[in-house]
C-alpha cells in the first residue's frame, strides 16, 4: 500500500468533506502531501480496521444475455459437442488440421472430461495456472428459467421470490455483516446506471455509471449550503428515496476527489483501451485502494445473447467479447496482486445456451453454464463440475446441459470463507450449500 | 460519464452538426407558447362529454430485524397523504395524464374540470407539435424514403435515431395530448425496440405506424402490427427463422413480455409451435430484386414458411401453403390479442404505469373486464382506470428520468432549442436515454430500479435553472414576474411546480435558502434547482 497518513479521527473526516479538490489544491499544503500520497489518492484514506474481521474485497461480473458456456470453456472430449454445433465448436487443442485461433486452450482432464479455454480467453491461462481461477461448469440455477429477466432476477436475489422485498444476496451480506471498516463512508459500488439487483438492500451503496463522473453540479461557494438544503429535504423523507440520497451525500465530495485520470495501476497491469470493463475495473481498482471503505462492486456486460452470427472466432461477435473479458480480468489480477488487499472475483451469467447450435449461427436459451472465480484465496487451477453429459439422454428435457451444481455452493462458501460471513442464512435464505472447496480460509 | 459511452456521443453530436440541421442557429427556437390554445373545438368536446404483504418473515433470523426499517422503504411509496379535495384529485389526474404540470397544462384542465379534461386527453385535437417538429423531417417518411436519401455526410440511421429521439423528448414537454405521449411513453416500452445499428431507421418508422397508429386504438390491431414490424423482426430475429429452422426469440418473447406474460401458461411446444408458424415472416431488404419501395418493410415469404400442422395454446391451426401461409400468424396473433391472460397481463401493467406500483386487485379486474368487453381498446382502458374513485386511492409513482426532465422544463416553462443534444446527454447519465434499453422488457416502472441513483437526477435539476445548458433557455425574471417579496416568490414556485401543494416541510427548507438573498437571481436559480430536487416533484 501506499503510505498515507491515517486517522480515525471523525473531525478529520468532517474537515475532510468540507474541502473540495480545487479548494485542497490551492492550499499551500497541497504540494507537500502530494509528495507521498498519489495524487489519486484522497486526501484521506481509512485504514482497515484491525478488529474487524479480515475478508476480501468482492467483485461481480454479470455477462448480461447468457454466456455460451460451451464456447467459453468447451467440453473437447465429447464426440457430441462437435456433432451439435458444426460451425461453432471449439477445434481441439491439438487438432493440426485446424487454424490455431480456432483451438481451444487445454485446461486438462477433470473428472474423466477434457476442457479447453476459449482461445480469446487466453490472458487467464497463466492466473489459472498459477491456482487462482476456479472454473465452475455445467453450474447456474438448479431450477432456472429460460427468460432472462426471471433468470437474472431469481439469480441476483439468490432465491426465487424475496419475501424482504427486493434485496440481493450481496446486498444482503453487506447488511447482515458489519463494515470491514467501521470508518467506511461507502461499502458497495454499482458501476452502473442504477444499483444491480445483486446489490439491492445494501447499505452505503451508490451506483455510478462512471464513478470518475460523481460530483454535484452549480456554484461552488453555495456547494456546501445546497447539499445541506438536501439532506434536509431528505432528512424528513421516509420513502424509498431516502437511503440512496443520504449515501450520496455522505460520500459525493470524498469520491469527487479520486482522481482516476492519474491512478496509477500496479504489478504492471496493462488495462485494454476502449473497453468499457476494462475502465470500470481500473477505476474499480482506485476505488479499492483508495480504501475508503468500499468491499463490493457490481459490474455489468451486455452482448451475450447470441441467437444468431454468434461469431466464435476471429472477426466474430463472442470472440471480440471474449477478448475483451479476458483482457481485463487479466489486467485487474495483475493490478490487485500488486497491492496488499485480497480480493474474490466471480463471473455470473443467468444461463448457458442451447447445447445445439440453432439455422442462424448461433444459440438460443439454454440452461447449465460456466462461472468463473477469481483471487488469491481461490482454490482453482481446474474445472469443478459434476459433468452431467452431452449425450442425447444426459441432456435436459430440452436437449440441452444440465446444471449440476447450484451456483449458490460456490458463492455460499465464498461469503463464508473470503467474506467471513456466517450468517449464511441471511444470504441465501431456505438454502444448504454444500462447499466445494473453491477457497481457501481467510487468515 | 464514461469515457467509451462519452465517445459514442461526441461522434453523434458532430455527425448531428453535419447531418440534415441546416436551419440557421437562432431561427430554429421552438418556444412555449404563453397562452393556452385551446381551440372551441377541443374546448367544446371536453365540456359535452359525459364520465361515464407482507411476506414471510419466520426463519431470517437476524436479518429480519435489520430489513424492518429497509422494507418499508423498498416497498414503500412516499407517505404523502394528498387530501381529497377536488383539487388535489384534479392534480393528480394531470400528473398521471401529463409529463408534469405546466402553466398551460394547469389552466386547460382548471377551465375543463376533471371530467372534461380526461376526455380531453382521450379524444385529443391537433397536438400543436406542426412547427416544433418541422424540421425533423424523416418522421413521416418510410424506410425505403428514408434509404434513398442521397446527401453529402447523411448517415440515415443516425439521422433516424436524432430525430426520432428528440421528436420524442419534444413531445414529452410541448405536445397537447399528453396522455398520447405518456401511452406511447408506455407502449415503447411494452414492445421494446432498442434503436440501433440499423433498427434506427426501423424503430423511427415503427413509432409511428405500430405505436402512434394504434395508441387510441385497440391492443391487438397493436400487437398484430408489432410482430409485422420489421423494427421488431431484426430486434428479436425472426426475419433468420426459417422453414427448416425456425428461431425462437420472437416467439418466446411475444408471449412472456408482449401478451400473455410470463406466468401466463403456455409451454416450451407452444414457443417451438409458434417459432414455426411465423416462419416466411420478414422483411425486403437491399439486395431483394422486388424490394423498390418496399424496402424495409413486411414480407411475408411462402418458400420460407413451415407448412406443417400445429398446436398452439391447445388449438390446431392447419399448416398452409403459398400465399395462405401467413394467415397461421395472423390466427396465432388473434388468438393472443383476444387471450384473457393478455387482457389482465395488459390490465395490470397499465394500472401499474398510471395508479400505483402495486395496484389493488379491483383495479386490474376492472380494467381487464373493460379490456374483453371492448376487444382491447386503450382508450376504453384509460377511462376505467382514471376514474376518480381509483385514482383517489392511487398511490404516487415515481417519476423516471424522461419524465422528470419533462416536467422540470415544463414547470419552468423553459424553451427548448432544436439543436437539444444536452437533453440526450442528460437522459444518457441518468440512465433513459430514448429507445436505448437494450433488452426486450422496456426500461422498468418499478421505483427500486431508479430510486437508488439520484445524483444525475440532481445535477441535472441545479443545472437546469442556471442557464446550464445551451439548448435550454430558462426565463427567470418571466418565471418570478410580480413576484416581489420573499413570499411571492415562494408561492411563485410552490404554483408553478407543485400547482401550490408543496408540503409544508420542504417548503421550509426552501424558503430558508431562498431567505438567504431573495433578490439575488442566482439565488432565485438556486432555490429552483432545490425545489425541482426536492421528494415532492420527484413523485406524481
Amino acid at each position: 500500500m501506499p503510505t498515507v497518513p491515517m486517522t480515525h479521527d471523525c473531525r478529520g473526516c468532517q474537515d475532510y468533506l468540507q474541502v473540495s479538490r480545487r479548494r485542497f489544491m490551492a492550499l499551500s499544503g497541497a504540494a507537500a502531501m502530494l509528495a507521498t500520497v498519489p495524487a489519486w489518492v484522497p486526501r484521506v484514506a481509512f485504514a482497515r480496521d484491525g478488529s474487524s474481521t479480515p475478508r476480501d474485497v468482492v467483485i461481480q461480473v454479470y455477462l448480461r444475455g447468457g454466456a455460451d458456456g460451451l464456447s467459453l470453456v468447451a467440453p473437447f472430449s465429447e464426440s457430441r459437442y462437435y456433432t451439435m454445433r458444426p460451425a461453432l465448436a471449439l477445434a481441439q487443442p491439438d487438432n493440426a488440421g485446424a487454424a490455431v485461433e480456432r483451438r481451444c486452450l487445454d485446461l486438462g482432464q477433470h473428472g474423466g472430461v477434457a476442457f479447453g479455454l476459449h482461445p480469446s480467453l487466453s490472458a487467464l491461462l497463466p492466473i489459472y495456472q498459477a491456482g487462482q481461477l476456479l472454473i465452475v461448469h455445467a453450474t447456474g440455477l438448479t431450477n432456472g428459467s429460460r427468460s432472462h429477466f426471471d433468470a437474472q432476477r431469481w439469480m441476483e436475489q439468490g432465491q426465487r421470490s424475496d419475501p424482504l422485498g427486493n434485496t440481493g444476496w450481496l446486498g444482503r451480506h453487506l447488511a447482515s455483516s458489519p463494515p470491514a471498516s467501521p470508518t467506511a463512508i461507502l461499502r458497495a459500488m454499482a458501476i452502473a446506471d442504477t444499483l444491480q439487483l445483486t446489490l439491492a438492500g445494501a447499505p452505503q451503496a451508490i451506483a455510478a455509471d462512471d464513478p470518475a463522473s460523481v460530483g454535484f453540479a452549480g456554484s461552488w461557494s453555495t456547494k456546501s449550503a445546497r447539499l445541506d438544503a438536501l439532506a434536509e429535504l431528505y432528512a424528513g423523507n421516509t420513502d424509498i428515496l431516502r437511503p440512496a440520497a443520504q449515501s450520496v451525500l455522505n460520500t459525493l465530495e470524498t469520491l469527487d476527489d479520486i482522481d482516476y485520470d492519474a491512478y496509477q495501476p500496479s504489478g504492471g497491469a496493462q488495462y485494454p483501451d476502449d473497453d468499457s470493463l476494462a475502465y470500470s475495473l481500473r477505476a474499480s481498482a482506485a476505488l479499492i485502494k483508495a480504501q475508503i471503505g468500499v468491499e463490493a462492486v457490481a459490474i455489468d456486460v451486455g452482448g451475450w445473447d447470441t441467437h444468431s452470427d454468434q461469431g466464435n472466432f476471429p472477426g466474430g461477435h463472442l470472440h471480440g467479447l471474449l477478448r475483451a473479458l479476458g483482457d481485463a480480468l487479466a489486467a485487474f489480477h495483475a493490478d490487485m496482486a500488486g497491492s496488499s488487499i485480497n480480493y474474490t472475483l466471480v463471473v455470473l451469467s443467468e444461463f448457458g445456451r442451447t447445447a445445439s447450435e440453432n439455422g442462424s449461427v448461433g444459440t438460443d436459451h439454454g440452461n447449465g453454464n460456466v462461472m468463473f472465480a477469481i483471487g488469491q484465496g481461490i482454490s482453482g487451477g481446474r474445472v469443478l463440475a459434476n459433468w452431467p453429459g452431452l449425450q442425447e439422454a444426459q441432456l435436459d428435457d430440452s436437449g440441452d446441459l444440465r446444471t449440476t451444481i447450484d451456483y449458490r455452493d460456490i458463492l455460499a462458501e465464498i461469503v463464508q470463507n473470503r467474506l467471513g460471513n456466517a450468517d449464511l442464512a441471511s444470504v441465501f435464505p431456505g438454502f444448504t450449500p454444500t462447499f466445494r472447496g473453491a477457497t481457501t480460509l481467510a487468515g | 460519464m464514461n469515457p467509451m459511452r462519452a465517445a459514442a456521443s461526441d461522434a453523434r453530436a458532430v455527425e448531428g452538426d453535419q447531418g440534415l440541421d441546416e436551419s440557421p442557429g437562432g431561427a430554429a427556437v421552438a418556444g412555449l407558447t404563453a397562452e393556452p390554445m385551446i381551440s372551441r373545438r377541443d374546448l367544446l368536446r371536453g365540456a359535452g362529454s359525459r364520465m361515464a404483504n407482507r411476506g414471510v418473515m419466520a426463519g431470517l433470523g437476524g436479518l429480519v430485524a435489520a430489513f424492518a426499517g429497509a422494507r418499508q422503504a423498498l416497498s414503500a411509496p412516499p407517505t404523502v397523504e394528498y387530501d381529497l379535495d377536488p383539487r388535489a384529485l384534479l392534480y393528480r389526474l394531470v400528473q398521471r395524464c401529463s409529463f408534469g404540470v405546466s402553466a398551460w397544462e394547469a389552466q386547460l384542465a382548471e377551465s375543463l374540470g376533471y371530467e372534461g379534461y380526461l376526455e380531453y386527453q382521450l379524444k385529443p385535437g391537433s397536438d400543436g407539435m406542426r412547427a416544433r417538429l418541422a424540421k425533423f423531417n424523416l418522421l413521416s417518411r418510410t424506410a425505403a424514403q428514408i434509404y434513398s436519401i442521397k446527401k453529402k455526410n447523411f448517415d440515415s440511421g443516425e439521422e433516424s435515431r436524432k430525430q426520432l429521439s428528440r421528436a420524442m423528448i419534444l413531445r414529452a414537454i410541448y405536445s397537447r395530448k399528453q396522455l398520447v405521449e405518456r401511452l406511447v411513453e408506455f407502449f415503447s416500452d411494452h414492445l421494446n425496440v432498442v434503436a440501433e445499428e440499423d433498427k434506427r431507421v426501423l424503430k423511427l418508422v415503427e413509432d409511428r405506424l405500430v405505436i402512434r397508429k394504434h395508441v387510441l386504438g385497440t391492443f391487438p390491431a397493436m400487437l398484430l402490427a408489432s410482430a409485422q414490424s420489421p423494427a421488431m423482426m431484426r430486434y428479436l430475429n425472426n426475419d433468420e427463422s426459417t422453414a427448416f429452422a425456425p428461431n425462437e426469440n420472437y416467439p418466446r418473447e411475444v408471449m412472456e413480455l408482449h401478451s400473455l406474460g410470463v406466468d401466463g401458461g403456455y409451454t416450451q411446444d407452444d414457443i417451438a409451435n409458434l417459432a414455426k408458424i411465423l416462419t416466411g415472416w420478414g422483411l425486403y431488404y437491399e439486395w431483394d430484386k422486388e424490394a423498390g419501395k418496399l424496402r424495409g418493410t413486411f414480407r411475408f415469404n411462402p418458400d420460407n414458411h413451415n407448412t406443417d400442422n400445429k398446436t398452439f395454446l391447445g388449438q390446431v391451426i392447419a399448416g398452409q401453403s403459398g400465399a395462405a401461409g401467413i394467415q397461421e400468424g395472423i390466427q396465432a396473433m388473434q388468438i393472443l390479442g383476444g387471450h384473457p391472460k393478455t387482457a389482465r397481463f395488459l390490465a395490470t401493467k397499465l394500472c401499474k404505469k398510471f395508479l400505483a406500483d402495486q395496484p389493488r386487485t379491483a383495479w386490474i379486474d376492472a380494467v381487464t373486464a373493460t379490456y374483453t368487453q371492448t376487444g382491447g381498446s386503450i382508450p376504453a382502458m384509460m377511462r376505467t382506470l382514471l376514474q376518480p374513485d381509483f385514482l383517489r386511492d392511487a398511490r404516487p409513482k415515481l417519476k423516471r428520468p424522461i419524465h422528470l426532465v419533462a416536467s422540470a422544463i415544463r414547470a419552468l416553462d423553459g424553451r427548448v432549442l432544436s439543436s437539444d443534444s444536452d437533453l440526450e446527454w442528460q437522459l444518457e447519465r441518468a440512465g433513459q436515454q430514448p429507445f436505448q434499453w437494450h433488452p426486450p422488457n422496456g426500461y422498468p416502472e418499478a421505483p427500486g430500479y431508479w430510486a437508488n441513483n439520484p445524483l444525475p437526477r440532481w445535477n441535472f435539476l441545479a443545472s437546469l435553472p442556471w442557464g446550464e445548458f445551451k439548448d435550454v433557455l430558462i426565463d427567470l425574471p418571466r418565471f418570478f414576474d410580480g413576484a416581489v417579496t420573499l413570499n411571492d416568490k415562494m408561492a411563485r414556485i410552490n404554483q408553478r411546480l407543485f400547482m401550490g401543494l408543496l408540503p409544508a416541510a420542504e417548503a421550509q427548507v426552501i424558503q430558508a435558502y431562498l431567505a438567504g438573498a431573495p433578490d439575488e437571481s442566482a439565488r432565485l436559480a438556486e432555490a429552483l434547482g432545490l425545489a425541482l430536487s426536492a421528494p415532492a416533484f420527484q413523485w406524481t
